[in-house]
């Protein structure tokens, strides 16, 4: 007679998991952290070139998830992840923050000496390198419409299916293919011209 | 490059996910634990507010209590009733005069590199909403223009009758879905205490109220409409009513359902 033991111990449904938001278990939040915190922080870093700003995203949107459920009860996961939940929020609270961070920008410019100074390790520099590079490709993805560009983030980059994307964008998939369609036919002529 | 290919992403620190993981949790919980001391409160609470009721009710004239502090009335919210102080949009040359002539005062009054260069120039003012509202407690004016703006470099503006208002923003980290300035003054004769309230707010929220509780009686709740995430709203009560100086405010966001999602009482 043999026996086997799970590899590791079977983990929650994102259902299961949602139901113990709903009744507002703190360690519900954690879990959901560690499930999606890297891909919402991916999301956000693609979306804003900046890992600074990614980071603080990442807070704010798991804070603001937390709060929906303590505001009132938004019944059954209607899906099969939670995630394009996550991101329609990280989306929201981007948009929403996009201007109190230019203010701080200028706030920062606006001091005598810089309040921080360069680091120099490895980490850092990778990171700086990094974001370079998505600035430059969000320089030549930005010649595409608002609503396009979002849907290739969310489809190309954050490797969302159809139907996850059209929950993030709030619009019907036959809008989302749409887009991509248009996109498509623009993006040969964007890559020749950033080339 | 290949702009349907993700731009590679270098991960979420281990030890800083971590860190942040604890520290949600921590907050969350900290938010929403109940202390066991709590019933023992409750209850005394319970005692002291039907005690005070009693006070209150025997007192025939509401004389300061005889530890020498007045009792502030306790009206539910509920039962308050509501003033909308609405008057609807300013015209487009009433609000550019007046954005001109707010940010002309703040540039007087700016101290050096207080804004970044061109943010006081009216010539890059975006006009963003102005609406009136009644004016409480101000003798011989009947309404009051609040509006806000954008100028270079995004700065943005919070006028009311041509006068930048202090306020806080709102976004990541903000606790509260309403943030703002208040402040309260005696004013008129007879004199009324007047308070008020100068914010920025989510998006979610769609009205702020704010009444003034005292001694002998509350104010109304006066209603204002959330205008481009921001707004201002007075109350008045007479002194009468707020003797010895007692009073609180008490300030509510509501959204499109009527529902409230923040409330505070200060004063």
């Amino acid at each position: 007679m043999t026996s086997s033991r799970p590899e590791k111990p079977p983990t929650a449904r994102d259902g299961d998991l949602w139901d113990a938001l709903r009744r507002q278990e703190p360690e519900a939040l954690g879990e959901l952290f560690s499930r999606y915190a890297a891909a919402v922080h991916a999301y956000a870093v693609r979306h804003t070139g900046s890992y600074a700003y990614a980071d603080d995203a990442v807070q704010a949107a798991f804070v603001t998830a937390w709060r929906h459920f303590g505001r009132s009860d938004p019944g059954p996961l209607k899906y099969d992840t939670a995630l394009p939940w996550l991101l329609a929020i990280a989306r929201n609270e981007l948009r929403n923050t996009a201007r109190a961070r230019r203010r701080l920008t200028q706030f920062l410019l606006r001091q005598p000496a810089p309040l921080s100074h360069p680091d120099h390790a490895e980490s850092v520099a990778a990171r700086v390198d990094s974001e370079k590079h998505i600035q430059a490709v969000r320089a030549a993805l930005s010649a595409l419409p608002a609503h396009e560009r979002e849907t290739v983030e969310l489809v190309y980059w954050a490797e969302l299916s159809i139907a996850d994307a059209a929950v993030v964008l709030g619009v019907a998939e036959g809008t989302v293919k749409a887009r991509l369609s248009r996109a498509r036919r623009r993006l040969p002529a964007l890559l020749e011209e950033h080339r | 490059m290949n702009l349907t290919t993700p731009p590679p992403v270098e991960p979420l620190d281990p030890d800083y996910a971590t860190d942040v993981q604890h520290d949600l949790v921590r907050r969350v919980r900290k938010k929403r634990r109940v202390p066991a001391w709590t019933p023992v409160l409750a209850a005394a609470c319970g005692i002291a507010v039907i005690v005070a009721g009693g006070v209150f009710i025997s007192r025939s004239n509401n004389e300061p209590s005889p530890a020498g502090r007045p009792t502030i009335v306790q009206v539910p919210a509920g039962t308050s009733p509501t003033q909308s102080l609405d008057l609807g949009p300013a015209s487009g040359n009433e609000a550019s005069v007046a954005a001109v002539a707010c940010l002309a005062k703040e540039a007087a009054a700016a101290k050096p590199n207080q804004y970044p260069g061109g943010s006081l120039d009216p010539a890059t003012i975006q006009l963003k909403s102005a609406r009136w509202i009644k004016a409480l407690g101000l003798p011989g004016r009947e309404r009051q223009l609040v509006q806000s703006f954008m100028t270079a470099n995004y700065v943005w503006f919070l006028c009311v009758d041509g006068k930048a208002e202090p306020y806080q923003g709102v976004g990541d980290g903000a606790t509260d879905d309403v943030v703002g300035s208040w402040s309260w003054s005696n004013v008129g004769s007879p004199s009324v205490l007047r308070a008020t309230f100068a914010f920025r707010s989510l998006a979610i929220v769609t009205r702020v109220e704010l009444r003034i509780r005292g001694t002998e009686g509350a104010s109304p709740w006066s209603v204002v409409s959330v205008a481009d995430r921001g707004g201002y709203v007075t109350a008045v009560l007479p002194d009468a009513q707020a003797r010895h100086g007692s009073a609180k405010v008490d300030i509510r966001g509501l959204d499109k359902t009527g529902k409230v999602l923040f409330e505070k009482t200060v004063g």
